[in-house]
């Protein structure tokens, strides 16, 4: 129940005091409405010269934040109310209780602070009465002060209490929804960083990123959020380079692809509407059976080079399709996969690095560098090759093993007619030498045990990639059913940290009884055109450590079998499993020719 | 998956630095309604001198402050999509070294550039 006011709090009230409270608050509400609606109209308006998703959501955004804003005026202005309402309210509860003392004191009648009234001495106003007359006059005086005066005093101050209660109350209420207007600001999509100098002055042509795979470390990870975003604005390839952390390539890669597929995507949509409006087109011996437009009737000229152009591009469609399902599946162990390289420019093909789990933390990172024929488009045959690997190394002791499948190369499309020739290693060679430095300067904490593993034309790659004056950053190599391993001799490799001489403890090599591969180091001469892509490693005098395989599958005939060259990684194999302790880094549990 | 920055399809530049300055002034204007040099809040000393010992001039005092946070927070809002538009005008058209200086010279109450 509300307090009244007491008599000393009927004199002292200033009502007034109210009016300076609802001008500074009616001064803020009429302050912020005029900002607010000229926010909402000029981004209302803005739409002819912003076009695209960012507009639109600035122009969201200011319609919430406008919205949330009004709830702030909403308060103010019922406030302003209320503090109104309740001067006027409070300023007559005052009067009527002064004047209900006052009339009371006039009479000479006390007036406490509760209000309670005290008639004066009846025997002040009769001095000569009797006794009794003086007692009947008193109790005259008495029922005077508690009829007349006293309760309409005590009813004033309780109205005068309340009227002060009742306004607070309803101010307290114009403002109860004022604590939740506090996160706007926080719920605003955008941080107010500024671009670094040295990233504005690449950004104007007047610098450029370190070629350096530390130095570009180096300046990477000093930049904001706001920097790297302006330079993969400028590069959509950025996420390639070698010295930024596995989360960004991962990052920007994945931007890139997703723009990349969406055209492409885009692009084969035309087409195929263009297709489907001419059914008189024979695509059968398309594109370029029927690159003799001329043949073509007139009225379809233009639509069949607008289709070749289409064709043209979404060519990539398929790797860009396969790329994008592989990099958005979990590995078998629930590590999101890395997207750490995707590149649909520099060569004929698309290339795309992805790895089963972030290198930069994992304790052994294997490379497989697979041979003739990979592509993007078939990468999810080589991911179970890499989940494979992994979960053998992990069985083999590794804590927290990581497997890339590397395609950063075009690799040989054909056996026949490509993997013969030496051009698709010579120039995978740097990427992949390159790639491995990127490795070791990005991994956080204790150096993980990082092994380079070539299948096939990918040992050639690997090879090269460690020799012609290049040093590969790898403890280890392995060269699978290798046709030859750019080198002739395990010293021929270049290795960090370690000497001239030891390569041999570094270099693993196998091959399948069955698998014909390894014979092609001795075509070479026999067949024109044919390149050599130097030796066997798994011959003695390459100076490696052979390692055992299962046979493979068996043809009648001839033996050999093209089979047995894709069995290396069959779950049981010997093979796999010696390739799980080599990664793991446990080479006397590994069994040798 | 998608860039923020490069969700933009066209932006005119010049339309667009206008657009962020004028929400940078109006952010700025908000603030100033509740920062100093304004006094807001100190009507509620009043209030607490016109009635003391009740607890209206401490309630008045509380919805203060707190209008003045929310109002805060409101122009920071304001400030940020001012900014954020001039992200998206930069990154749009990567403006030069020179043009950067004078978005970022654009009056903002943080700076007070």
């Amino acid at each position: 129940m509300t307090a009244p006011a007491t008599k000393n709090q009927a004199y002292a009230i200033q009502p007034g005091a109210l009016s300076a409270q609802v001008a500074e608050w009616r001064s803020l509400h009429d302050r912020i409405v005029a900002n607010l609606d000229l926010a909402q109209r000029d981004y209302a308006g803005s739409t002819s010269y912003w076009v695209g998703n960012a507009g639109d959501r600035a122009r969201e955004t200011t319609t919430t934040t406008v919205t949330e804003g009004r709830k702030i005026t909403t308060a103010l202005n019922s406030a302003v109310t209320a503090g109104t309402d309740g001067q006027t309210t409070i300023t007559t509860a005052k009067n009527t209780a002064t004047a209900a003392i006052d009339l009371a004191e006039k009479e000479k009648f006390t007036v406490a602070q509760d209000g309670t009234v005290t008639a004066p001495d009846a025997r002040l106003s009769l001095p000569d009465a009797n006794a009794e007359d003086i007692t009947a006059a008193q109790a005259a005086l008495d029922a005077t002060a508690k009829n007349v005066y006293e309760r309409p005093i005590k009813a004033a101050l309780l109205s005068l209490g309340q009227a002060i209660e009742d306004t607070t109350v309803a101010i307290e209420r114009a403002f109860e929804n004022v604590g939740a207007i506090k996160p706007v600001a926080q719920t605003i999509e955008v941080s107010l960083g500024e671009r670094s100098q040295q990233v504005q002055d690449i950004l104007d042509g007047k610098s450029k990123l370190p070629e350096d795979t530390q130095e570009f470390h180096d300046l990477w990870t000093t930049l904001s959020d706001e920097d790297k975003d302006a330079l993969w604005n400028q590069d959509r390839y950025l996420g390639n380079r070698d010295g930024m952390p596995a989360t960004d390539r991962d990052h920007y890669n994945r931007l890139t692809l997703d723009e990349q597929l969406t055209a492409a995507q885009t692009a084969r949509a035309e087409a195929d509407r263009l297709k489907a409006e001419h059914p008189e087109w024979n695509l059968s011996v398309a594109p370029t059976g029927m690159g003799d437009a001329q043949t073509l009737p007139e009225d379809s000229v233009a639509d069949y080079q607008t289709w070749l152009a289409k064709m043209e591009e979404s060519r990539h469609l398929d790797d860009l399709t396969t790329t994008a399902k592989v990099a958005d599946s979990a590995s078998p162990s629930g590590e999101p996969r890395m997207l750490l390289g995707m590149d649909d420019k520099s060569g004929q093909r698309v290339q795309a690095i992805v790895a089963d789990g972030n290198p930069d933390t994992a304790s052994h990172v294997t490379t497989y560098v697979p041979g003739t024929g990979s592509q993007p488009s078939k990468l999810e045959g080589d991911m179970v090759r890499v989940d494979q690997m992994t979960a053998q190394a992990e069985y083999a002791g590794a804590s927290k093993p990581v497997t890339v499948a590397w395609m950063g190369y075009d690799a040989p499309p054909a056996v026949v007619s490509d993997a013969t020739q030496r051009d698709y290693a010579q120039a995978g060679a740097p990427a992949l030498n390159a790639f491995q430095d990127g490795l070791r300067v990005t991994h956080e904490g204790e150096p993980s045990r990082n092994t380079v593993l070539g299948h096939s034309y990918g040992t050639t790659v690997v090879g090269l990639s460690a020799a012609e004056g290049r040093t590969l950053d790898a403890d280890t190599v392995v060269l699978v059913a290798s046709p030859g391993a750019g080198v002739d001799s395990a010293r021929d490799l270049s290795l960090t940290g370690v000497p001239d001489g030891q390569q041999y403890q570094h270099v693993f090599s196998t091959r399948a009884e069955n698998d014909p591969t390894p014979l092609y180091e001795n075509l070479p001469g026999w067949i024109p055109g044919v390149d050599r892509h130097g030796e066997d490693p798994t011959e003695i005098e390459f100076g490696g450590q052979v390692f055992t395989s299962d046979p493979g599958t068996r043809t009648p005939v001839v033996e050999y079998s093209g089979d047995s060259h894709s069995e290396y990684w069959e779950p049981g194999s010997t093979s796999l499993v010696n390739m799980g302790h080599i990664i793991a880094g446990n080479p006397g549990k590994v069994t040798y020719e | 998956m998608g860039s923020g920055l490069a969700d933009s399809l066209n932006i005119n530049a010049d339309d667009a630095l206008v657009l962020a300055q004028g929400m940078r002034g109006y952010a700025a204007d908000v603030a100033y309604g509740t920062v100093a040099p304004s006094t807001f809040g100190s009507a509620a000393n009043a209030v607490r001198f016109g009635f003391a010992d009740f607890r209206l001039a401490d309630v008045c005092a509380t919805k203060s402050s707190e209008t003045a946070s929310a109002n805060s927070a409101l122009s920071d809002a304001l400030q940020a999509i001012g900014d954020n538009t001039v992200k998206c005008v930069d990154a749009f058209h990567h403006t030069d070294h020179a043009t950067k200086l004078q978005i970022d010279n654009v009056t903002t109450w943080k700076t007070g550039s």
